[in-house]
C-alpha cells in the first residue's frame, strides 16, 4: 500500500539527485574554467556552492522529519541512513569543484598554462565516474555502483602521475612553476571527488542490498 | 510541572498557517463530580487540519474530545468553566441545540459500533432520523459517504448485507461514512484504530489524510506514531493539564517542555 507520506521519501530522493546534478555541473564547469582560463565561469562555480550547502541542510531536515514522524522500516530505513552520507559526500564534491574553480582563477592570473599535465584526462574520467555514481543512485543499479568502485582507481592513478611528472623520478622539481603546483591541487581535488563518488556508490549498494562494504580491502 | 503549562497557546493558526481557528478552547476546566479532569485548557484548532491529543491514560484527552460535541452532558454530576467555541460561537450558548451541535460535530469511537442493520441503512440512518425519505437523495448520500470513507468499492455490491458481517477495519470505515453522511464540519475520533490491524489502521490513516481536505479533525490516540503520521498539530496532556501544543513536527522533533520530551521518548514515569 502506497502511503501519503511516501511522497516525502520521493522528495528526499529528488533533492539528493538535484544535489548530485549540481555538483557534477560545478565540476564540469570548474574544469572548463581551468582549461579555458575562464574567470567568469570559475566565479559562477563558486557562487553555486551555497545552493548545494542549502540542499544538504534541507536533506538533513527531511531525513530527521521522516525518521521522527513516519516510523520507517526496511529499505526505507536504509535509504534514510544512506541519504545522510550521500548528501554529505555530494556537498563535499561541490566544495572540491569550488576549490578547482578557485585554483583556476589563480592560474589564470599568472597567465596561460600550456601543459596541463594529465588533469584534462583526469577531469573527464572523474566526471564519468561521478555520472556513473549518480546514475547508480537514480536508477537503483547496483552494477553501476560497483563499476564506480573499480573506476575510482583510474583517477587515483592519474593523480599519482600528475604528482610524479613534477616531483617524482620523471619530473624536474627545479622547473616546477607556481601554476603547476596549483594543478597538483586541482588533481588532488579531482581525486577527492572520485573518493566521494565511491562513497556514494557504497551507500547505493547498502540501500539496494543491505551490504555494508565500507572500509573493505 | 510548569504551573502555566495549561495556558500555553501557540501562535494563532490564522497567522501561522493561513487558516482560521475553527475550534477555540478557552480556559476550559471540567469536573466529574468533585474530581477535576481538565484544568484551564486553552488551544485553537485550525479549520481543515488534523489535531492529535496525546498523553497517558487519565490525562484528560478523551474528556476534552467528548466536550467538543457535549457528549459529556450525558454524564451525571459534571460541570465546566471556561468556553469552547466552534466557528466563533460558544457551544454552550443557550441558543445552541445539542442535537444540532452533534450533527455538526461527528464522532467516531474506539470500538466500531455499526447498528445491526444493513450497510445502506447504517449510512443513511441519521438522514432518515432527520426526515429524509427521498430514495434518490439517500442513495446519493450513501454512495458519496462510502466513497469518502474509501469503502464504496468494497461494499457497493452488497449494500443490503448486514453491517455486522464486515471486517473490523471495514466496520470502522462504515462508522466514518455514517458520520460523514450527516455532513458534519468537524470529525472527532477517539482511538479509531486501537482495535485494528496494521493494514486496516493504514487505511484509516490514509482516510484521515484525505478527509482533512473537507473536515476539521481532532483525534485522540495512544499511539504516538499515529499522532506523528496523521496530525498537523499535537497537544500533549498530563493530569488534566495541557503541557504543550504545537506543530506535530515541533512536538516530536524538538518539544519545548521536558515532560513532552520524556513522554515521546518513552522516559516518562
Amino acid at each position: 500500500m502506497q502511503r501519503y507520506f511516501h511522497d516525502e521519501l520521493r522528495q528526499l530522493r529528488d533533492d539528493l539527485i538535484l544535489m548530485g546534478e549540481r555538483s557534477l555541473d560545478m565540476t564540469r564547469m570548474a574544469l572548463r574554467a581551468v582549461e579555458q582560463g575562464d574567470d567568469a565561469l570559475a566565479l559562477q562555480v563558486r557562487g553555486m556552492d551555497d545552493r548545494v550547502d542549502e540542499l544538504e541542510k534541507r536533506v538533513d531536515r527531511e531525513i530527521m522529519r521522516y525518521l521522527t514522524l513516519f516510523g520507517p522500516m526496511g529499505s526505507d530505513v536504509r535509504l534514510l541512513l544512506a541519504a545522510r552520507d550521500i548528501g554529505h559526500d555530494l556537498e563535499r564534491i561541490a566544495d572540491e569543484a569550488s576549490v578547482i574553480a578557485k585554483r583556476a582563477m589563480v592560474i589564470s592570473e599568472r597567465g596561460p598554462l600550456k601543459n596541463l599535465l594529465h588533469v584534462p584526462q583526469e577531469g573527464i574520467i572523474t566526471c564519468e565516474v561521478l555520472r556513473l555514481a549518480l546514475d547508480g543512485f537514480i536508477e537503483g543499479d547496483i552494477n553501476k555502483a560497483r563499476l564506480v568502485l573499480e573506476r575510482d582507481a583510474e583517477i587515483d592513478d592519474l593523480n599519482r602521475k600528475n604528482y610524479d611528472s613534477l616531483f617524482g623520478s620523471v619530473g624536474d622539481a627545479t622547473k616546477v612553476s607556481a601554476s603547476h603546483v596549483e594543478l597538483i591541487f586541482i588533481s588532488k581535488a579531482l581525486e577527492r571527488i572520485g573518493d566521494h563518488s565511491k562513497n556514494v556508490s557504497e551507500q547505493v549498494i547498502f540501500i539496494l542490498s543491505g551490504e555494508d562494504i565500507r572500509h573493505a580491502r | 510541572m510548569n504551573p502555566s503549562a495549561s495556558r500555553i497557546k501557540v501562535q494563532p493558526a490564522t497567522e501561522s498557517e493561513g487558516r482560521k481557528d475553527y475550534i477555540r478552547i478557552q480556559d476550559f476546566g471540567f469536573w466529574y463530580g468533585a474530581k477535576k479532569a481538565l484544568d484551564a485548557i486553552s488551544l485553537d484548532v485550525p479549520e481543515r487540519r488534523v489535531v492529535a491529543f496525546i498523553g497517558p491514560s487519565g490525562c484528560g484527552k478523551s474528556t476534552l474530545l467528548r466536550n467538543l460535541n457535549r457528549m459529556n452532558d450525558l454524564v451525571d454530576g459534571i460541570r465546566h468553566e471556561g468556553d469552547i467555541q466552534i466557528a466563533g460561537r460558544s457551544i454552550y450558548d443557550p441558543g445552541i441545540e445539542v442535537i444540532s451541535l452533534r450533527r455538526r460535530v461527528g464522532m467516531v469511537f474506539q470500538k466500531s459500533n455499526p447498528f445491526p442493520k444493513s450497510i445502506y441503512d447504517n449510512v443513511v440512518y441519521a438522514l432518515r432520523i432527520m426526515g429524509v425519505t427521498d430514495r434518490a437523495v439517500l442513495d446519493e448520500a450513501c454512495e458519496t459517504s462510502l466513497r469518502k470513507a474509501a469503502l464504496w468499492d468494497e461494499v457497493k455490491d452488497r449494500l443490503n448485507d448486514s453491517a455486522l458481517g464486515l471486517s473490523g477495519g471495514q466496520m470502522q470505515r462504515l462508522c466514518i461514512a455514517r458520520a460523514i453522511a450527516n455532513r458534519p464540519e468537524i470529525l472527532l475520533m477517539d482511538e479509531p484504530c486501537s482495535a485494528l490491524d496494521p493494514i486496516a489502521t493504514g487505511k484509516i490513516e490514509e482516510l484521515i489524510h484525505e478527509l482533512k481536505a473537507q473536515f476539521t479533525i481532532v483525534i485522540v490516540t495512544h499511539s504516538m506514531q499515529q499522532a506523528a503520521r496523521v496530525s498537523d498539530r499535537t497537544a500533549f496532556f498530563y493530569l488534566g493539564k495541557l503541557i504543550e501544543y504545537d506543530t506535530t513536527e515541533k512536538i516530536f522533533m524538538n518539544p519545548s517542555q521536558a515532560q513532552t520530551e520524556a513522554y515521546i521518548s518513552g522516559r516518562f514515569g
